[in-house]
C-alpha cells in the first residue's frame, strides 16, 4: 500500500497535489504517529476549556480527571467489572448476529425465491428504533441478558445481511457458471466460489458491525440492570459524576479502538486465504 | 414466533412457581424480582435492603435497575418482574389504558413546605415571581406530559399566568443546569442533585417550588404489583410492604445522619458531601386516597386522563390503607 | 407492471403470514395483549391516522432531518473516504481519531453535544450525520483501496489530472463498495434520527412513539411504528431505484 501510494504521490503531477504531502520526504506522515499526536492535541484542547473556563459547566470535567477517574475505576473494579460485563454481551451478540447474518446473506444472495419472500420483512424490521421496541421484547426475553444479547445481535445482523448479499451479487457470474460447469455442487460452489469472492464485502460489514455491536450493547444496558458500562454511564451522569461518565466512555472508545485494530489484523489473514482459495479454485 | 410463547409460557410458569408455590419458609427466603430506580425516591427500598429487613420477612431481593423508567410498568405487566416503583402520573396513564396494577406499598411525597426535591431555577439575575412573568419564556422539563411538566403548568396557572404561552422544552435532568447558564432555555424544572449542585455553584438561583406551591405532600412514586401477582400471593405482598414500611421509617427516623448520607451515596452513586444539602421528601407508610384523587384531577384538567378515567380509589391495596395499621 | 407485481406478490405473501400468525396468537391469548395487541386492533388505530392525515407533517419532519443528516453524511464519508483511501499520510493522520470516535455510542456523545450545540436541529442533525457517516467513510476507503492499479497507472501515463482521476477512475471503481456503505449509512440514519428525536422532544415520529409509549396509548404506539417501518420500506425503494440506476450491473 506505502509503495503504491508512494508511486501516486511521486509522480510529477500537474496539478500539484501531490506536493503538499510532502512528497514523501517525511516517512513519519505514513505512520499514525500524526494521527495520535491530532488525538492528543485534541484532548489537550478539551483539558484547556475546562481548566481556562472557556467551557464552564457541570458536565465538563478537565480530561486530566477524566484520566484519574479511569485508572481509579479500572484498579478498584468500579470500572473494569461493568467493562468486563459488556464484553461478555457484545461478543455474544456479535457472534449470534454475525453468523445468522453472513449465512443469511448467502442464502438470500443466491436463492432468489427466498430473497422476494423475505427481504420485504427484513427491510421493515430495519428501521425500527430499539426503545420502540421495548416493550414487546421485554414481553418475550425479560430484562437480562437474554434482552441485551438479542438486541446487540439484532443490530448485528442487518448489516452483516446487506454487504453479504452485496457482495454475493457483485460476484462475475461467469466464475459460478464455470465452477457449475466442472461439476460443482451448488453447496461446494457457494463454500468454494461464493463465500472467499464475496469476502472483501462481508468483511466490510463485520467490521462495521462490530462497532456497532459495542454501541448497542451500551444502549441496550442503559435500559435496565445494573451492570455493564452502558449503566455506569447513566449512573455517573445521574449522580452528577461527570469525570466517571467520560472515564467510561473513554473506555469504550478504546476497546472499540483495539477491536478494530484486532479485526483488520484478522481480515488481512481471512482474505489472504481466501484469495489463495479463490486462486486454487 | 411459536417458539418465543413456548418460552413465555414457561417463563410465566417460573415465576408464578416463585411466587406462588413456596411454602412461607424462613429457613429458605422466597426470590422477588423488584424494579427500582437509582434515585434519592427509592431510599426506603435500599434502606430496608441494606438493614436486612426484607430478609427477616423472609424474602430475597432481586433489584434490577430501571433507568428512566420508561421500561418498569411494560416489565411489570410482562411479568418479569413482581414489584416497581413508578411515579404516580405514568401509574394513572397506565391504568387508564388497561394496565391492571395496585399500589402496595407508598413511595414519596413532597412536605407541605419547602424546599422540595425539585425546584425551579433561573439565572441569578433574572426575576421571575410569578406565572405570569413565566409568559413567553422557554422553561425547560424532562419531559412533557410527565409530572414535572403537570406541576409547571399548575404552578404557572396558580400564579397567575397562563400555561400555554410558556414554551416546554425538553431537556435531560442532567444537562438542565447548563442550559439555563448557557441561555438555551429561561427556567428549569429541575431535580436533586442537579438543583443543589447548581444552586451551591452560583449557576442558578431558585425562583419557585412548584410541588409544594400546587399540592401540599405531593405523591411523587408509588411501589406497585400486578393486580394478579397480588391476588396468587397476598402473603408475599405483606412481607413486602411490612419490610419496606421499616425501610421508610428508618429512613424518616435518621435523617440527616452519617449513616442516612453514606446510604443514599452508595446506590445512587451521588456524592455524599452533595447530598448533605439535598433537601429529601417524606417517606410515608400509607397513601392517602384523596392525595392520589387530587392528581387524577389535576390531570383530568391538563387531558392527560379522560373524565371518566380511572377510579383511584381501585388503585390503593389495603397494605397502604391508613386504616390497615 | 406485471413485473413489479410479480415481484412484491412474495414479499406480501410473507407480511400476510406473519400478521395472521401475530393475529391468531393475540385472539388464543397465547401472548399479553396489553403489550402486544393483535394486529387488527393496531390496524384500526392506524386507519385513524392515516384517514385523518395526521401522520403527514411529523413524517415531514422525520424525512427532513433523516434527510440533510444523510446528505452530510453522504458528502463528508465519501470525501474524506477517497482522501484517505489515496492518500497514506491523511489515513494516517485521521485513522486514530476516526476509530476512536466511531465505537462510542451516540447515546453516550449527547452529554457533550447538548453542551456544545444545544438541544435544537443542529444537535439532531449532528447526531444522525455522524451515524450515517462512519459505514459510508469505511467502505468509501476499501472501495478506493481496491481499485485497479492497472487502470490508475495506465491514467497517470496518460497525463491524467488527480481530479479527473478521482471522478473518471477511482469514484465509477468504487462505487459498488461506496453504495453498499450508504446503504448501511441509510440504514443507521433512520435508527437514529428517530433516537434523535426521541432525546429532544420536538415533533416527529420519534418523540411521537416514546410519547404514546411513556401514556402506555400501546396500540397508537404501534401504530406508528408501522408508519415508521413503511417509511422505511418507501425510502428503502427509492434507494435502490437509484442504484439500480447508478450500477446497472449490480440488479440483476
Amino acid at each position: 500500500m506505502a509503495v503504491e501510494v508512494g508511486r501516486l504521490l511521486s509522480v510529477p503531477d500537474t496539478v500539484g497535489t501531490a506536493r503538499w504531502f510532502g512528497r514523501l520526504r517525511f516517512p513519519i506522515l505514513r505512520t499514525r504517529v500524526t494521527g495520535f499526536a491530532l488525538v492528543v492535541a485534541l484532548l489537550l484542547l478539551w483539558e484547556c476549556s475546562a481548566r481556562l473556563g472557556w467551557m464552564v459547566s457541570q458536565n465538563w470535567p478537565p480530561f486530566s480527571l477524566v484520566l484519574t477517574a479511569t485508572w481509579r475505576g479500572l484498579w478498584s473494579g468500579e470500572l473494569a467489572a461493568p467493562l468486563a460485563a459488556s464484553m461478555a454481551r457484545m461478543v455474544s451478540g456479535y457472534l449470534i448476529g454475525s453468523s445468522c447474518g453472513i449465512v443469511l446473506g448467502l442464502l438470500l444472495g443466491t436463492v432468489r425465491v427466498l430473497d422476494r419472500f423475505v427481504t420485504p420483512l427484513i427491510e421493515a424490521l430495519r428501521p425500527l428504533p430499539l426503545p420502540a421496541l421495548v416493550p414487546p421484547l421485554i414481553l418475550f426475553l425479560g430484562l437480562d441478558d437474554a434482552l441485551k444479547i438479542f438486541v446487540v445481535a439484532f443490530a448485528v445482523v442487518f448489516p452483516v445481511v446487506v454487504s453479504t448479499v452485496g457482495g454475493v451479487r457483485d460476484i462475475d457470474e461467469v466464475l459460478i457458471g464455470t465452477a457449475r460447469t466442472f461439476g460443482a455442487s451448488r453447496a461446494r460452489t457457494l463454500l468454494r466460489v461464493v463465500l472467499p469472492a464475496a469476502m472483501p464485502s462481508i468483511c466490510a460489514g463485520l467490521r462495521i458491525s462490530l462497532s456497532l455491536a459495542l454501541v448497542t450493547t451500551v444502549v441496550a444496558e442503559m435500559i435496565a440492570g445494573s451492570s455493564g458500562i452502558g449503566y455506569t454511564i447513566l449512573q455517573a451522569q445521574y449522580g452528577l459524576r461527570p469525570e466517571e461518565m467520560y472515564a467510561a466512555v473513554l473506555c469504550i472508545a478504546v476497546v472499540g479502538y483495539l477491536l478494530n485494530m484486532g479485526f483488520v489484523l484478522l481480515e488481512r489473514r481471512i482474505l489472504r486465504w481466501h484469495q489463495r482459495a479463490d486462486a486454487d479454485v | 414466533m411459536m417458539k418465543h410463547h413456548v418460552a413465555v409460557a414457561a417463563g410465566m410458569a417460573t415465576a408464578a412457581w416463585l411466587i406462588g408455590a413456596h411454602p412461607a419458609q424462613a429457613a429458605d427466603p422466597i426470590k422477588l424480582k423488584v424494579g427500582t430506580q437509582s434515585l434519592i425516591d427509592t431510599a426506603p427500598f435500599e434502606a430496608a435492603k441494606a438493614q436486612g429487613y426484607f430478609l427477616a420477612e423472609g424474602l430475597d431481593v432481586e433489584a434490577t435497575s430501571m433507568v428512566g423508567g420508561a421500561a418498569t410498568l411494560p416489565a411489570l405487566a410482562a411479568g418479569q418482574i413482581q414489584i416497581a416503583a413508578s411515579n404516580m402520573v405514568s401509574i394513572l396513564l397506565s391504568a387508564e389504558q388497561g394496565f391492571e396494577f395496585k399500589i402496595i406499598a407508598a413511595g414519596d411525597t413532597t412536605a407541605d413546605a419547602p424546599p422540595d426535591l425539585a425546584g425551579m431555577v433561573t439565572k441569578p439575575n433574572l426575576v421571575l415571581t410569578s406565572g405570569s412573568d413565566l409568559e413567553g419564556k422557554r422553561l425547560a422539563v424532562n419531559t412533557r406530559k410527565d409530572g414535572i411538566w403537570l406541576y409547571a403548568r399548575q404552578w404557572v396557572m396558580k400564579t397567575g399566568g397562563n400555561p400555554d404561552r410558556v414554551t416546554y422544552v425538553e431537556v435531560p435532568f442532567p444537562q438542565m443546569i447548563d442550559a439555563v447558564q448557557q441561555g438555551r432555555v429561561d427556567a428549569a424544572f429541575v431535580v436533586e442533585p442537579f438543583l443543589s449542585a447548581g444552586v451551591k455553584s452560583d449557576t442558578v438561583h431558585v425562583v419557585a417550588w412548584p410541588y409544594s406551591a400546587v399540592l401540599s405532600h405531593a405523591p411523587i412514586m408509588e411501589w406497585v404489583a400486578a393486580k394478579a401477582v397480588i391476588e396468587a400471593n397476598p402473603d408475599l405482598i405483606d412481607r413486602f410492604s411490612r419490610a419496606y414500611n421499616k425501610g421508610a421509617d428508618w429512613m424518616t427516623r435518621n435523617k440527616g445522619s452519617a449513616e442516612w448520607v453514606q446510604l443514599i451515596s452508595s446506590y445512587t452513586h451521588i456524592a455524599s458531601d452533595l447530598v448533605q444539602h439535598v433537601s429529601p421528601p417524606l417517606f410515608p407508610t400509607t397513601v392517602d386516597p384523596a392525595q392520589i384523587a387530587k392528581v387524577a384531577a389535576i390531570m383530568r384538567k391538563e387531558g392527560l386522563l379522560k373524565d371518566a378515567g380511572v377510579n383511584t380509589d381501585d388503585l390503593l391495596y389495603r397494605t397502604v390503607l391508613p386504616h390497615a395499621q | 407492471m406485471d413485473r413489479t407485481g410479480s415481484r412484491l406478490l412474495p414479499g406480501l405473501v410473507s407480511f400476510v403470514a406473519v400478521l395472521a400468525i401475530w393475529e391468531l396468537a393475540g385472539r388464543y391469548r397465547l401472548v399479553n395483549t396489553v403489550l402486544l395487541p393483535p394486529p387488527s386492533m393496531i390496524a384500526a388505530t392506524l386507519w385513524q391516522i392515516v384517514r385523518t392525515g395526521t401522520f403527514l407533517a411529523p413524517l415531514g419532519q422525520t424525512f427532513l432531518l433523516l434527510f440533510v443528516g444523510y446528505a452530510l453524511a453522504c458528502g463528508f464519508g465519501i470525501a474524506l473516504g477517497i482522501a484517505m483511501g489515496r492518500s497514506e499520510p491523511i489515513y494516517c493522520f485521521l485513522e486514530p481519531l476516526i476509530e476512536l470516535m466511531r465505537p462510542i455510542p451516540k447515546a453516550a456523545l449527547v452529554p457533550p453535544l447538548f453542551l456544545f450545540l444545544g438541544f435544537g436541529a443542529t444537535m439532531k442533525v449532528t447526531i444522525v450525520a455522524l451515524a450515517a457517516f462512519f459505514p459510508i467513510l469505511i467502505a468509501t476507503i476499501q472501495g478506493v483501496r481496491g481499485v485497479d492499479r492497472i487502470a490508475l497507472d495506465t491514467a497517470r501515463t496518460f497525463g491524467c489530472p488527480p481530479v479527473r482521476m478521482i471522478f473518471k477512475i477511482i469514484l465509477p471503481a468504487s462505487l459498488p463498495m461506496i453504495v453498499t456503505g450508504m446503504r448501511v449509512g441509510l440504514g443507521l440514519g433512520l435508527i437514529v434520527v428517530v433516537l434523535a428525536e426521541m432525546l429532544a422532544g420536538e415533533g416527529g415520529l420519534g418523540y411521537l412513539i416514546l410519547d404514546m409509549q411513556r401514556s402506555f396509548a400501546v396500540r397508537q404506539m404501534y401504530a406508528w411504528i408501522v408508519i415508521l417501518a413503511v417509511a422505511g420500506l418507501t425510502i428503502n425503494a427509492v434507494f435502490e431505484f437509484v442504484e439500480a440506476r447508478a450500477i446497472p450491473w449490480r440488479s440483476k
